[in-house]
Formats: C-alpha cells, structure tokens, sequence
C-alpha cells in the first residue's frame, strides 16, 4: 500500500503531471498529424528523459505512446489519411462517417473506444504483469533465447509482407548490435580503430535516425503529405445509447488487442485488423461496413490501444518489447541503467506502480483531450508540412546530441537516417531491424549461455517446454509463408489442369 | 528488353557484398583458446553466414524472376531523391558549423533554408523578398521557441557561439 502511495504522489506531483498532460498532447499531435508517428514521438523525447527522474520521464513517454496511437484517429476519421499504421482500419468507416457530415461523432466514437480498449489493456497490465515477471523468474538462456527468436520470426513474417526482405532487415539490425566490445568476453568487433565505437552504437541516436531523419527524408522526397481538412467537426460525443450499443464490440476488441500486444514483435496494424475482421463476421448487417459503420470505427480503435497495455507486458517482464514503441522505450530505461525484465518488479516496485498509474492516467487524459480538444486538433492538421518537417528536422539533431553532447551521436543519426531511407527506397521494413537492434544482445548472449550449457548442442531449445513452444512457434512463423506459397501454386495448378 | 537491374537484383549484390565483407571482419576478431568455440566471432560469424544465403537467395529470385519475365514493371518512383539528398547536405552543414557558428545562428539559418525550401510554389515567389522576410521571422521565432523548451526548461546543453575564441 505505501509503494502504491508513493507512486501516486510521484505520478500527481506537479512536475510529473504537467509532463504527462504534455505527453499526451504532444503524442496525439504527432498521431494525428499524416509522417509524423507515435514511434517517431517516443524516439525524439527519450534523450530528453535523461534530466528527469525515472517514474517521471518514462511515465512521460508512456503518455506519449497512449496519446500517439489514439491521435492516428483524428486523421483517419477527417482526411482519409492514416495518422499512425495502427488507425489503417479506422479510415474504413471513420472517413465514411465525416463524408455523411458526422466527423464530430466519427472522432468521439474514436476516442471512447480508444479509452476503453486503453483501460481494458491496462487492467490486464496491472493483473498479468506481476503474474509474468514471476513465470519468467524461472526462464533461463534457453527460453530467453526462444522468445527473442519468436519475437523475431513473428515481426519478419507480418511486416511488409515479404518475409525474406523482413529476415534480411532483422539479420542487419543484430549485425549492428555486435559491433563494438564483446558482452561475454570484452573483445572489440568490428571497431577498426575508433575508439567511439568501442561502445557499440549508441541506442538513442540510432533509433532517432531511423524513426525521426527517415521519416523526414521520405517525407521531404515524396511529399505526399499536401492536405487540408475540409470537414466540420461538429458534435463530439455519441448519445450515451450509441455508446452502450457498442460496448461489447469494445471490450471484445480491446481484449484481443492486448492479446496481440503481448506477443513480441506484433502491433496495432495487425490487432485493429484481426479484431476489425471478427466484429466484422459477427455482425448481423456486413454489408454496412466500409460505409460508415461504427462497429467497425469502434473495434479497430478499441484493438489499436488496447495493443499499448498489451505490448507494455514483455517490455516490462521479459525485456521484450512487444511493438517498436515499446522498443524505443526500452532505450529510456537504458538511459536510467535500468534493466527491464523480473528483477526490475523486486529491485523497483515503485517505477511499476507509477508506470500502471501512469498508463491509467494517461487514459484519462487522452479521453479529455478527444472529447474537448479535438476542433483544435483538426486545426492543427492544416499546419503546412513544410514548417513543421524542418522543425522535426531540427529535434532530431538536438536529440542526437543531448544524450552525451557529442556530435560524434549527431552523425549517427544523419547516418542512420540515410540507411533507412535507402532500405525504405528499396522495400526493406524498418521494423524489424530495430528489433533486432533490441534483441541483439538479449540474443547473443543467452544463444552463447545456453550452447555453453548444453556443450553445443541446439536440440536445449527443444528440451525445455517453454523454450520448446516459442522455438517450434517461431519455426512455424518462418515456415509458414513458404508453405501457404506452395498450397497455392498446388491450388492454382489444379484449377488450371 | 528485359531489365536487369531490379531493386531486388541491386539489393541482393550489394548485400551479397556486404556479407562478404562481413566474413572477413569476423575472422579479423581476437580469439581465445579458452573460447570453447563460443568465442567473440560465433554470432558475427553466424550472422556472415545466414545474411550470405538470404542474400543470394534475394538475387537468385530476383535473376529468375527476370529471366523468367514475370517481374512486375516497377512503376515510377515516388522517391524525388535529390530533395532528399539535398537536405541531407543542408543537414551535413547544419551539423558541421554548429560547434562554431553555435545552435542559434545555424539553426535559424537551417529552418530558414528548408522552409523555404520545402514550401508550396502557391503560397508565393520564393524570391519575393516579402516572402523571405516571412519565412525569417517564423524561422527566429520557431529557433527561440526550441531553445526555450531544451534549453530553459530541459537544461540541455547546445553549442555555443565559438567562433571567436
């Protein structure tokens, strides 16, 4: 009850409030607005996070995050655009709804779904989350070896849609990873030379580069991003029969999301499309959606924050991140020297209590802000990208350089800016990478440990039962692609003879 | 004409490259008898190995795809890369004169140049000098503000001013 206390008058002091009132707003600015993501919000405010205290700069980001995928919304309900991967399924029925003169309500259906899948997720967080940690006390080499391997293999198979293409993305990000000294025996990689690299390549500017200079550079070289909102936001929110009509549909979609954000690797684009396609099947009148429906509105933004909850447990228990902005915020706990996983529950109880307080919290706030700030929100849609990338331009460079003042951090954020925007030129997804740059030393040194144990022999992936699920599952992930190619060319063949 | 030189063809050679590369780096690590075969090179070595066959298997389809004539036509890219590659130069200046020039100057001249830049050819001549002017002032102001927030409240250290000393 006193942790409890403490990270309540932590979460509530001033300081810390008015941090994650800002969070959230500036996580829904990022959201709503078309290129800039939630992602790319979490990666420009970690170095910042270092001045604070740890409750207060990472409940800060998890405001963020929460505002973040909750901001995709406005734009896919007001101009047809996505504002985040994750609101894909809401432009759906969300753009219909404003079409028909009902933006208003398309945008505060959007935002009670969103609060409930939010808190639905961040029960589960609260209940779960403990629960885990204790399962993974037990975990040795071998299973921390095997998640990593599934959380891998699952973010290959379902980004981009091109597994070798995803393999490849993950392979260079665990690559990156071993350069500099050895984790096991301290012996330099790949450092020719230069003492900077010694320690590796710092987390935070790599992850500015590819989430913030990327995202720029695509940007700027497209330019597709050239819209104005055209509609009324008029009435916010639906009657409260409206509401009740839905509330099955969002509890349903909220719990499935958290079910997909815990698994490693797996994200709102994916939970909004599985929980979309099962309120989909279930209704009574199909054929309404894509025209406008709210069922189909409210289950994809009930599924996409009910991921946040969902993908806070990995990062939390096992030190998995359980989509790429949990990744990011992994890096934050890194900048506190704060290692996530089990021990963290007995060695910081209070920074886990201000973190579910926090993610409640940030709820709160985020249901207040849809609710009584979304006109001003839609103003800020019409803010001319021209003035607003140079800025983002400019936050990444200060980001790079915070973090040790150096401008050795600065060029490697322009560096990896580059090497996104070239494998994004040539359709490699990014995400992948970034997990293996998470995972990589996860990886390696619990795939060294658990040879070492085994003298060699790969079968101790098997051997164990929970080890033995995650490889098998993430065998499967790999495989699977291949055989359903084949089934289909079989399938094709046959049609044809 | 089939076309060769696909993305994926590219792709596959410059990673095939690479990986090769990387080979010779991991054999190029210090390692000790006492390693018990798990050395510093195991994981680099078996990464070499694992990128080399994804690669050649990227190429090979890739070859065989042309070959064979079922490559899809890549459209027109939606990439303009020399406004891309042109604001990474910006960026490369930006970065370079600000250990002298210091945050404050490079960064307005910075926002001035791509906004200007970057802007919509509607809103106006981009060598009207009204038009300059106004993107001047949004771009000191916008500098003011940044420096306001990271280094006011976040007590963030920029560089400074340094030319002179």
């Amino acid at each position: 009850m006193d942790l409890f206390a403490n990270a309540l008058m932590s979460v509530l002091s001033p300081s810390s409030f008015f941090l994650l009132i800002g969070g959230v707003g500036l996580g829904i600015i990022f959201g709503a607005i078309p290129g800039l993501t939630a992602t790319m919000a979490v990666a420009l405010l970690v170095p910042f996070t270092y001045s604070m205290a740890p409750a207060q700069g990472i409940v800060a980001l998890v405001g963020v995050y929460v505002g973040g995928i909750y901001g995709g919304s406005i734009s896919a309900c007001l101009v047809n655009i996505p504002g985040t991967p994750a609101s894909m399924l809401t432009t759906i029925d969300g753009y219909p709804m404003g079409q028909r003169g009902e933006a208003g309500k398309a945008i505060g259906y959007a935002t009670v779904s969103s609060f409930v899948g939010g808190i639905v997720s961040g029960i589960i967080l609260i209940v779960f989350a403990g629960q885990v940690a204790k399962i993974a006390y037990k975990f040795g080499p071998a299973e921390y070896f095997s998640i990593a391997f599934f959380g891998l293999s699952l973010i290959c198979a379902v980004s981009g849609g091109n597994l070798l293409k995803g393999l490849i993305s993950a392979i260079i990000g665990l690559m990156i990873k071993c350069v500099g000294m050895d984790p096991v025996t301290s012996v330099s990689r790949y450092v020719f030379g230069y003492t900077s690299l010694l320690g590796g390549f710092t987390f935070i500017p790599v992850m500015i580069g590819l989430f913030g200079m990327r995202e720029f550079l695509i940007q700027v070289s497209t330019g597709r991003y050239r819209f104005q909102v055209e509609q009324r936001v008029g009435k916010i929110l639906p009657s409260l029969k409206e509401l009740l009509h839905e509330k099955w549909i969002m509890l349903r979609s909220g719990l499935i999301g958290t079910f997909i954000g815990i698994l490693p690797g797996a994200g709102g684009p994916i939970a909004a499309f599985l929980s979309y396609e099962c309120t989909r099947r279930l209704s009574k009148h199909p054929e309404t959606f894509g025209k406008g429906e709210p069922d189909g509105l409210c289950s994809s933004e009930a599924a996409n924050n009910g991921v946040t909850g969902g993908a806070i447990i990995p990062m939390l228990t096992l030190g998995v991140p359980g989509d790429s902005v949990t990744a990011i915020m992994l890096g934050a706990f890194m900048v506190h020297n704060i290692t996530p996983g089990p021990n963290l529950f007995t060695n910081s109880p209070d920074l886990i209590y201000a973190i579910y307080l926090g993610f409640i919290i940030a709820n709160v706030l985020m249901l207040i802000y849809g609710l009584f700030g979304a006109k001003v929100f839609a103003k800020i849609l019409n803010v001319p990208m021209g003035i607003l990338l140079p800025c983002v331009a400019v936050l990444t460079v200060i980001g790079g350089y915070s973090i040790r003042n150096s401008l050795f951090d600065v060029r490697l954020v322009v560096l990896f800016g580059l090497l996104g925007y070239v494998m994004s030129c040539f359709d490699f997804p990014i995400v992948p990478m970034v997990l293996g740059l998470v995972l990589g030393q996860l990886c390696e040194a619990n795939l060294r440990s658990a040879l070492v144990i085994s003298k060699g022999s790969w079968w101790i992936f098997f051997e164990h039962p929970i080890a033995c699920v995650f490889t098998v599952l993430g065998l499967i992930m790999l495989i699977s692609p291949l055989i359903a190619k084949i089934l289909v060319k079989a399938v094709d063949r046959k049609k044809n003879s | 004409m089939k076309k060769w030189l696909t993305k994926d063809t590219c792709s596959g050679i410059v990673l095939l490259a690479f990986s090769v590369w990387w080979l010779w780096g991991a054999n190029q690590i210090n390692v000790r008898e006492m390693d018990n075969g798990l050395a510093a090179d195991y994981m680099p070595k078996l990464l070499g190995y694992v990128l080399l066959v994804l690669s050649a298997i990227l190429l090979a389809t890739s070859l065989l795809k042309t070959y064979r004539g079922c490559h899809v036509e890549e459209g027109k890219s939606p990439y303009r890369h020399w406004k891309a590659f042109g604001l990474l130069a910006g960026l490369a200046l930006y970065c370079l004169f600000m250990d002298k020039l210091g945050f404050v100057i490079c960064t307005v001249l910075f926002l001035f140049g791509t906004m200007s830049a970057l802007c919509d050819p509607k809103e106006g001549n981009k060598k009207d000098i009204k038009f300059l002017a106004k993107y001047l002032i949004i771009a000191a102001i916008l500098t003011a503000v940044i420096y306001a927030i990271f280094v006011v409240a976040f007590k963030i250290t920029l560089p400074e001013f340094s030319l002179m000393s």
